[in-house]
């Protein structure tokens, strides 16, 4: 029987691993791949409860969230490959423009 | 327990290396083989279903799209990093205190009992009867994802070469 704390520990370490990621990477399909590696951090912290309370309702939010991430992960893409053709810069920092 | 404890910290150095690589293919690699590590946790924690999930989506659908991105574009290039160090320094221990404030939180919660787990079955009944109507508006939100991402992406003149 794994313990709860030990997933919520691993699930806070991806989570830091990824906020730091975002925070400190410039390329934008890096910073993006950082955001999925939150939600997946966020994804295991729910498994881990759902399995520590035996409450399948965790694991079908998991599942929606699966979804949001696909398509949040397809959006950002597009965007990205529409923002690299108009200014053939995959760096954040020259996508100022975009503030207001 | 053993198992859990040799693929957390697989999936913590993969997750480590995904920030820290130099070119974005090597990340992308690293995220994959994170992503595995983490789907062996769910694994481990009896979710069957969505360990297959996961690895389906995740890493069969999510990160092939990632790959081809970077692949068609052309966009493997090295790091460029113009912020200061500075900066830097302030992310990575922004992030540390977020990671301890985390940490003592759950330190402070009391422990729970541990309850037995259902199955694939379950989670079906639970999506189509309880979930149901999220279930269909997710639908609805992947519709109009494929839309948006048509017309972003699209060229704006329509020559396809560009």
């Amino acid at each position: 029987m794994i313990s709860i704390d030990w997933v919520v520990m691993v699930s806070t370490v991806l989570f830091c691993i990824g906020a730091a990621g975002v925070a400190t990477r410039r390329n934008a399909i890096v910073a993006l791949m950082s955001i999925e590696l939150m939600l997946n951090a966020g994804i295991l912290a729910l498994v881990g409860a759902s399995a520590h309370h035996g409450d399948l309702r965790a694991q079908v939010v998991v599942l929606f969230i699966m979804m949001i991430s696909a398509a949040e992960a397809s959006v950002g893409l597009a965007l990205i490959a529409t923002a690299f053709r108009r200014q053939f810069e995959i760096d954040l920092d020259h996508y100022s423009s975009l503030k207001w | 327990m053993v198992i859990f404890g040799i693929l957390s910290a697989i999936a913590i150095t993969c997750g480590l290396a995904v920030i820290l690589a130099n070119r974005p293919i090597y990340s992308i690699i690293a995220l994959i083989l994170c992503l595995y590590a983490i789907g062996g946790i769910y694994l481990a924690l009896h979710a069957e279903f969505l360990a297959i999930v996961h690895l389906i989506v995740y890493a069969g659908a999510i990160m092939v799209l990632f790959l081809f991105v970077i692949m068609l574009m052309n966009l493997d290039r090295p790091k460029y990093l113009n912020r200061s160090k500075f900066i830097q320094w302030l992310a990575i221990g922004s992030a540390t205190g977020l990671g301890i404030v985390v940490t003592s939180a759950i330190a402070q919660t009391p422990a729970m009992k541990a309850a037995p787990i259902g199955s694939v079955t379950e989670i079906g009944k639970l999506l189509f009867t309880k979930f149901l109507v999220p279930f269909e508006l997710s639908t609805v939100l992947f519709l109009s994802a494929v839309i948006g991402v048509v017309i972003t992406a699209k060229s704006p003149t329509g020559d396809p070469d560009q």
